[in-house]
């Protein structure tokens, strides 16, 4: 089962005026086919030509009941965990590691405005939340070093804003000002208590030599790194190695393991019947006609009687 | 890292060797991980794949210095190394190793025949959800053109663009850097002035012309750039420097207007940008898109020499290239779902379910010759 041919960035306009009904299908055709550059096809795709034909075919095709019963719970559970599960897991835990203060994730949360009621909006609107394409995604490692370090002090002037600008990025992103500051050896504002607007401020207000000297604090090493990027790269590693084993433990080992067991309990614990008919015994008698006895000397009758023996 | 035991065939320096030669697309990066991480695509100024830094003191940063190297090389490496990772390590290599196993004890011997159908299962049900799809788009490309590989939403904005373009040129060598301008105005608009927008539309056009004129060939040597060679031919030095020099100015462009949500730019994410949809979509990508559109549908209309209307031919061709675009893709999903659906006549080379092999009498009449040979 391939957990990579998902593309899970993919960018569909819905065309907002159909010409007719047919003209409405056939758009939902094409979005629902699309193919990126990199050619992976979307989530929903995926998930709609997996469960039908990978799993249907394999489940409708199964030789026995045991066969369809592991299909069922190991390979359709393998698909949307893949594809759905492990996706929200690592969400989850990019939003939690993102309120800690040094955030590895980022992502705007689509939300709608209206507030319907009825079962459908309750279950869109919850859905919407945990949905792994909708919100905080976490971020590659050429995004971290972005958004805390610099080559040099000079690409500060290269930004919006400048070093209050690069600064006030990360508290968009859900950075904790203080804490990074003090990550990377300046713990005035930690000390201080100092909220994220009222650093900004202090920062917007800083020239000549402070404020170069908080600057060179982004600046990455020899390694390409400085402390508050070391530790959220780490952060990031951590989550991602945790999700390839939680993937390769739960889909590769733990599914098809508790399906080996199941089985072999069933049949050990003697509670499975006998599917197999039983194997042909050719010595069995088989359902032939009454021989009857060649006392008859017609020819016919010997050579009926013969073809009788067959 | 048990999941990431590399075969003992390749050293650590060929396949580092082997994910440097990749950095620029020379194979695409897909997946549900890497579609969801690599919200900043680019990757000429931030080398990380050497900055996770010197061995720190301690255990538990020293543990962390090194799954932090490991997980780098795997995002750097790309698509095949997170395949190699995620599923191969991750997925099919265990299930295949516990099919083998399975009742071993009972049966005194390996499952082979557990082993094969699920490393068959596993080999044909995996890849081709990638490989199929990527097959059909690269023979798009061959057949179709270039601009078959944009999707039908983009293909049908680009040719408006086009149209403009064909419409305020009288001369058919300007149709080009027209259009790159209707392209750079829809992604900037008036952020830009009129030097940078020129600077701009130049610079896009550097690029169509170095993918026209592409020089000479890079040369390619060692094993694994060899391979990579095989599946698509590494871009030439001209139409490297074209392409970084185009999304530095792209990107940079981005970092200095800061967040401008209308138009889909964010300092959180330099490297996206809105193009033709509700989301902001990668520059890499879009560079790709123009390129793939230009070099072949703006091409025909350059060298055009029938005189026909510009118009009436673009038209023409750009419902082709929708017609095949949809053609395609709709094809690969049938194909990918067919191909799905007779896995299992592959793998089920034997009549009775394996997995239960050594749990019940091994059947009898698995073939019919004992009872033949009676009779005759």
């Amino acid at each position: 089962m391939i957990i990579n041919a998902v593309n899970s960035s993919h960018n569909i306009k819905r065309n907002s005026n159909p010409k007719n009904a047919f003209g409405g299908i056939k758009e939902k055709v094409i979005d629902f086919c699309d193919i990126n550059q990199k050619g992976s096809i979307s989530r929903f795709a995926f998930v709609s030509v997996a469960a039908t034909f990978l799993l249907g075919a394999r489940y409708f095709q199964a030789r026995n009941a045991d066969e369809k019963r592991e299909v069922f719970t190991r390979d359709f559970s393998a698909v949307v965990a893949a594809v759905y599960a492990i996706p929200i897991l690592r969400k989850f835990i990019g939003k939690y590691i993102n309120s800690q203060g040094i955030p590895i994730a980022y992502g705007k949360e689509e939300k709608s405005t209206k507030e319907e009621k009825g079962l459908l909006n309750t279950i869109k609107k919850y859905w919407s939340k945990i949905n792994p394409e909708n919100g905080v995604k976490i971020v590659s490692y050429d995004q971290l070093s972005d958004w805390f370090s610099v080559k040099s002090t000079d690409e500060f002037n290269k930004i919006h804003k400048g070093f209050t600008g690069f600064c006030e990025n990360i508290s968009k992103i859900g950075g904790n000002l203080a804490k990074c500051f003090k990550i990377l050896g300046h713990s005035e504002f930690a000390d201080k208590k100092m909220d994220n607007a009222k650093i900004l401020e202090e920062i917007n207000n800083l020239q000549g030599d402070k404020l170069i000297t908080l600057q060179k604090l982004f600046v990455r090493d020899e390694h390409g790194m400085n402390n508050l990027l070391r530790k959220a790269s780490h952060s990031k590693s951590l989550v991602e190695a945790g999700c390839i084993i939680a993937t390769a433990a739960l889909l590769g080992w733990g599914l098809p393991g508790f399906n080996i067991w199941y089985t072999r309990k069933l049949y050990k614990d003697g509670d499975k019947k006998q599917e197999k008919t039983p194997p042909k015994n050719i010595t069995a008698p088989v359902n032939r006609p009454q021989i009857k006895t060649l006392n008859n000397n017609s020819m016919t009758e010997k050579f009926k009687n013969f073809q009788a023996t067959l | 890292m048990e999941g990431l035991l590399l075969p003992s065939v390749f050293t650590w320096k060929q396949i580092v060797n082997y994910i440097n030669i990749n950095k620029i697309q020379t194979l695409p990066p897909h997946n549900i991980k890497t579609g969801e991480q690599k919200t900043s695509n680019y990757r000429i100024s931030n080398p990380s794949f050497c900055a996770s830094g010197g061995v720190p003191e301690g255990f538990c940063p020293k543990i962390a210095h090194y799954i932090d190297k490991v997980m780098r090389i795997i995002e750097k490496g790309g698509f095949f190394a997170e395949f190699i990772a995620l599923d191969v390590l991750g997925m099919m290599g265990p299930r295949t190793v516990q099919a083998f196993l399975r009742n071993r004890d009972e049966l005194g011997h390996l499952n082979y025949k557990a082993g094969t159908e699920e490393a068959i299962r596993e080999v044909f049900s995996g890849p081709s959800f990638f490989i199929i799809p990527m097959t059909f788009l690269a023979l798009s490309g061959k057949i179709f053109g270039s601009a078959s590989k944009i999707s039908v939403n983009t293909l049908r904005e680009m040719k408006g663009v086009a149209k403009s373009a064909v419409e305020n040129t009288s001369d058919g060598k300007q149709i080009v850097n027209e259009f790159y301008s209707g392209i750079v105005k829809h992604l900037y608009g008036d952020k830009l002035s009129e030097t940078e927008h020129k600077n701009m539309t130049a610079a896009f056009e550097k690029l169509h012309n170095a993918h026209m004129d592409p020089g000479p060939p890079k040369k390619v040597g060692g094993f694994f750039k060899t391979i990579a060679a095989f599946f698509k031919k590494p871009p030439t030095e001209k139409v490297e420097t074209a392409h970084k020099e185009l999304i530095n100015m792209l990107v940079a462009k981005n970092k200095e207007i800061g967040d401008d949500a209308a138009r889909g730019i964010s300092l959180a994410d330099s490297s996206r940008i809105k193009f033709f949809g509700k989301k902001p979509q990668s520059i890499e990508n879009i560079i790709e898109d123009c390129k793939n559109y230009s070099t072949d549908v703006l091409k025909t209309l350059v060298t055009d020499t029938a005189g026909n209307s510009k118009s009436k031919l673009l038209e023409r061709i750009s419902k082709n290239k929708i017609r095949a675009r949809i053609g395609i893709t709709t094809s690969a999903i049938l194909t990918l779902s067919a191909f799905l659906y007779y896995i299992p006549y592959m793998y089920k080379q034997n009549k009775e379910f394996p997995g239960i092999d050594g749990l019940t009498e091994q059947p009898a009449n698995d073939n019919n010759t004992a009872v033949k040979k009676r009779v005759a």
